[in-house]
């Protein structure tokens, strides 16, 4: 049966080079856009999870003020947290941020840091009537939230999902439509000798297996170098990616590419190869060999 | 015990290939299927293997009724029949002995049995020294052999050879026809061999029927081919 299917490739070397580099171009796309969908996914949890709301006090806002304020929000029922950051606490956050720029450390003191309330809604549709509130009180200066960035670069993000996604179908099309065209002319070619196999008693899988293996060999092999230079592909250029969108400032705080993730991101893509492989040549058994 | 009866066979254009055959072969028998070219002896044979299904009429291979096999079963039937053809039909990418162990890797035997099963086939047909050639290597003489050796291999209840001396030397044709006949006493599987060969026919005085344009025309218990 392998010895079917070996010679068979070894017979129209090009066939075989054509299917495998089709496929190798596919999941070589497949491996780029599903790791940037991790990326951006990550993303756009930390900036999801970054409280929505702050609003900034003016320096003679008093505690008690602030405390009354902070309740009333709370009573609002619409926040899941609410942090109260003093000035001190400013300036702590400041100097963690800046630690590397001592010209910026010695212009700031506490007292020109405002203390704030940094909030987080349990949805972000709670953000409009929130900032009503804070920005009807005399004590607050100042009322910050990022509902449109969120939403803007959900937008954005969602975008590049969707092309990703289409690019990767029509690939996966021309794929099947690329095995199933090699496979079947396979079989056109092959006519004779499936007759005599089924004239001497073969079962229709005994006739099946070699183009199947076939199939599933070009899936395997493509799968593993498109996946193999995208992911070297990502590696050589995430360092660039990392510092040139995500300066330090931004401060992005998990690598969503443990071990784990890349070797189960890659494996699930060799697993792909193999299964579009296999698919494919099933299709053209299908269509050819009934 | 191959039991033909009432069998008809009318191709889709209107040409009928066979038409009311009913015959018996017994256990054992060796027999001929003469006729011009035509009369409807590939068809004969064709049909005993669902190569080509019947219009009406039943064929029994033991009791069973072959035309009414559902297709998943139809490998089943043919692993009880060997098939001998005039163009041998051999894989031209495989060589001899892999030819023949086709026929049992079919049947899912395991490959020791297989390895020493070929060999002693190769062996009685008389080729066992040509095993690691392939068929363009091989004379015509040869190639039935081997052709023969893959029919046989599987111990096979039936060996249909269709013309298989039409493309050979006499001194070929004999060796093979000898072959068969053989087979045919030591096995006891029955053989069924279309021919047009008169002198082989009438030197092995065995059954032969005739068919003309379709019609069983004679079945003689020693028969000889005379031209009509």
């Amino acid at each position: 049966m392998f010895k079917t299917t070996w010679v068979n490739l070894r017979r129209s070397p090009y066939k075989a080079l054509a299917a495998v580099l089709v496929l190798a171009l596919t999941f070589f796309l497949v491996a780029r856009f599903s790791l940037l969908a991790i990326n951006t996914q990550s993303i756009l949890s930390y900036f999801e999870s970054r409280p929505h709301l702050s609003a900034y006090f003016k320096n003679d806002a008093s505690g008690e003020k602030i405390e009354a304020i902070q309740k009333e929000i709370q009573d609002t029922g619409k926040t899941s947290d609410i942090r109260f950051i003093s000035k001190e606490e400013a300036l702590k956050i400041y100097q963690e941020q800046n630690k590397n720029d001592p010209v910026l450390l010695e212009l700031v003191t506490a007292d020109v840091l405002p203390a704030s309330l940094e909030i987080r809604a349990k949805d972000a549709k709670f953000l409009p009537d929130l900032a009503q509130i804070l920005k009807a009180k005399p004590e607050v200066d100042q009322v910050v939230f990022q509902e449109d960035v969120i939403k803007q670069l959900k937008q954005w993000v969602n975008a590049v999902r969707l092309e990703g996604l289409i690019v990767i179908g029509s690939l996966v099309t021309v794929s099947l439509a690329v095995i199933l065209l090699i496979i079947g002319l396979r079989i056109a070619s092959r006519r004779d000798e499936i007759r005599i196999m089924q004239l001497v008693g073969a079962s229709p899988w005994f006739i099946r297996w070699p183009f199947v293996l076939e199939g599933a060999f070009y899936g395997l092999l493509g799968g593993l170098i498109g996946a193999t230079v995208g992911f070297l592909v990502f590696f050589f250029l995430s360092p660039y990616f990392q510092s040139s969108v995500f300066n330090p400032s931004f401060n992005l705080p998990v690598n969503p590419f443990t071990p784990l993730v890349l070797a189960i991101a890659f494996l699930a893509q060799v697993l792909a190869g193999f299964l579009l492989g296999v698919v494919g040549s099933l299709l053209a058994l299908w269509r050819y060999l009934r | 015990m191959i039991k033909f009866s009432k069998v008809s066979k009318k191709f889709p254009e209107g040409t009928v290939a066979l038409s009311d055959i009913t015959f018996e072969i017994p256990d054992k028998q060796f027999l001929f299927v003469i006729g011009p070219s035509g009369a409807g002896k590939s068809t004969l044979l064709k049909l005993l293997t669902r190569e080509t299904e019947l219009s009406s009429g039943s064929i029994f291979l033991d009791e069973e009724d072959i035309t009414k096999i559902h297709h998943s079963k139809l490998p089943h039937l043919r692993q009880k029949i060997g098939n001998i053809f005039q163009d041998y039909r051999l894989l031209d990418d495989r060589t001899l002995w892999e030819n023949v162990a086709l026929a049992l890797e079919v049947r899912s035997r395991p490959e020791k049995e297989i390895k020493t099963t070929v060999e002693n086939v190769l062996e009685l047909v008389g080729i066992s020294d040509k095993k690691d050639l392939f068929p363009q290597q091989l004379s015509g003489g040869e190639l039935q052999r081997t052709a023969i050796a893959r029919a046989i291999v599987g111990s096979p209840e039936v060996i249909l050879a269709d013309e298989p001396t039409a493309d050979l030397d006499p001194k070929n044709s004999w060796e093979i026809i000898k072959l068969l006949s053989r087979i045919n006493e030591q096995s006891g599987a029955i053989v069924v061999l279309a021919t047009h060969n008169a002198e082989i026919v009438n030197t092995l005085k065995k059954r032969v029927i005739r068919l003309d344009r379709g019609k069983l025309v004679k079945d003689e218990k020693e028969g000889k081919y005379e031209s009509v």
